[in-house]
């Protein structure tokens, strides 16, 4: 038997050989070698269903890991592309810096104005009142209510950087409000989530609840420690890559949904 | 590719990325490491990845170079691998292929020993035998994602296989759980040094 046959040989065990090649492949078979080839075969096939069984799957520690460490590097090159453009139209540059200096402007005022102690209702009456919460006709939407408020709180403070920007603009006090009612709400969802299949959005509104509860109890509004250990825990866990990946499997259930009826119409058609 | 697609495509596969990294790299405290140096390396490069290719092969072809260089290898110029194994290959064939009577029996006593005997081939030879088993790839699909040609793949294939029934069946016969025409090639203590070596 030279190398050719070799390999052909194993080829054939493989399923590899086709047509004409497999057919004279087989017909110059002896009886001997077929036996071999079997046992072969077997032994093959013993390796193989071994190896795939012993394959772990990835920790999930491990996942939040890297798809927090992808988040971050998603946002940052969010970031980083308009302003490397902009490093080489200067005269885009000048009147890109007004207009976020008038953006901020605006915000900083809207900010002052929402705060303000003549306000009468609270963010936490708004946000679980019963009425709004009849409004939401089901868990799933309370769901993705709480975690889209969670997100936008979070944004917030992630993008928070003590170097340069005033802890006046965190609003803290604003913040632990909406926290405080998230926190409830956080607390209903988890009890309510009860389905195996649900289990990441358990964990995820497990750790939300964690991160809201710890920033409900700030003390200090100017606290950056305190503020920095938030960013850091909500870095580590992925929280917001974990919301987006939930909000993005929503949205596509949905329009998969939505495409089932759609079909069945052409079909009738 | 858009961010949340490549994110979407990596959380779908990444089960199987990970099994093939953790069966293909010889120091298991690597594993993580390695794995996630290949996702943060495909997101990199995510630019590169073509909209019509195959998604999956492309982290593949990624994930292999990662464990070559986690395995401190290189790939030899497929010139050296055919040269040598068209020798190595050549007395293979001199001589009968020793035979597991029951290797139902063997491999489900014995399944680290599959294992181990896995571990102990080169990091192209384990490479070719995962794609082929735990991607479920073609030798053509293999070579793509090796950058080897397909001759290689299989003398790569050959090799390991012939490897790995030889240590299974010195096991076999050493535990008494059967084989029949067993024949010793003339180098197979070269062989063992070789793949130690490796």
């Amino acid at each position: 038997m030279d190398r050719g046959d070799i390999l052909k040989r194993m080829a054939y065990i493989d399923g590899q050989l086709d047509g004409d090649e497999l057919k004279e492949f087989e017909r110059e078979l002896g009886e001997d070698e077929r036996q071999a080839i079997v046992a072969e075969k077997r032994l093959d096939t013993c390796i193989i269903e071994t190896i795939k069984q012993a394959a772990e799957t990835c920790p999930e520690p491990l996942w939040d890991r890297v798809a927090s460490d992808l988040q971050g590097r998603s946002s940052w090159d969010r970031l980083a592309l308009p302003l490397s453009w902009l490093r080489w139209k200067p005269g885009l540059g000048l009147a890109a810096a007004v207009a976020l200096v008038t953006v901020g402007i605006f915000f900083g005022k809207w900010i002052w104005t929402q705060d303000s102690p003549s306000r009468p209702a609270s963010d936490s009456t708004v946000l679980v009142s019963p009425q709004a919460s009849k409004q939401l006709a089901s868990l799933e939407e309370r769901t993705e209510h709480c975690l889209q408020k969670s997100k936008v709180l979070l944004l917030a403070l992630v993008n928070f950087d003590p170097q340069t920007d005033d802890a006046m603009t965190l609003n803290l006090p604003y913040q632990r409000r909406i926290s405080e009612a998230l926190v409830q709400e956080a607390s209903y969802l988890k009890s309510e989530l009860s389905d195996p299949a649900e289990r990441r959005l358990q964990d995820l509104i497990g750790d939300l609840e964690v991160i809201l509860l710890q920033i409900a109890n700030m003390e200090d509004e100017y606290d950056l420690e305190a503020v920095e250990m938030l960013r850091s825990g909500v870095n580590k866990r992925g929280i917001l890559f974990r919301i987006d990946l939930s909000q993005m499997s929503r949205r596509m259930q949905d329009a998969f949904q939505d495409e089932i009826p759609k079909a069945k119409n052409s079909s009738q058609i | 590719m858009k961010d949340t697609e490549f994110m979407k495509r990596i959380e779908k596969y990444r089960h199987e990325f990970y099994a093939f990294v953790q069966r293909n790299v010889w120091n298991q405290s690597d594993v993580e490491d390695v794995f996630s140096s290949a996702v943060l390396a495909a997101y990199e490069s995510r630019r590169n990845f073509r909209p019509q290719s195959n998604f999956r092969a492309w982290m593949y072809r990624i994930l292999v170079n990662k464990c070559f260089i986690a395995n401190r290898e290189k790939r030899e110029a497929s010139a050296d691998i055919d040269a040598l194994d068209a020798q190595w290959l050549a007395d293979q064939s001199k001589t009968s292929n020793p035979i597991i009577e029951d290797p139902e029996r063997l491999v489900h006593e014995c399944p680290d020993e599959v294992l181990q005997a896995l571990s102990r081939l080169r990091t192209i030879e384990r490479s070719c035998l995962l794609l082929l088993s735990l991607g479920a790839y073609s030798y053509s699909e293999i070579a793509e994602i090796v950058g080897i040609p397909v001759t290689s793949v299989t003398t790569h294939l050959a090799r390991g296989r012939a490897k790995l029934r030889r240590w299974l069946t010195d096991y076999a016969k050493e535990y008494g759980l059967g084989c029949r025409a067993i024949v010793d090639s003339p180098d197979r203590s070269e062989e063992m040094k070789g793949s130690n070596d490796g």
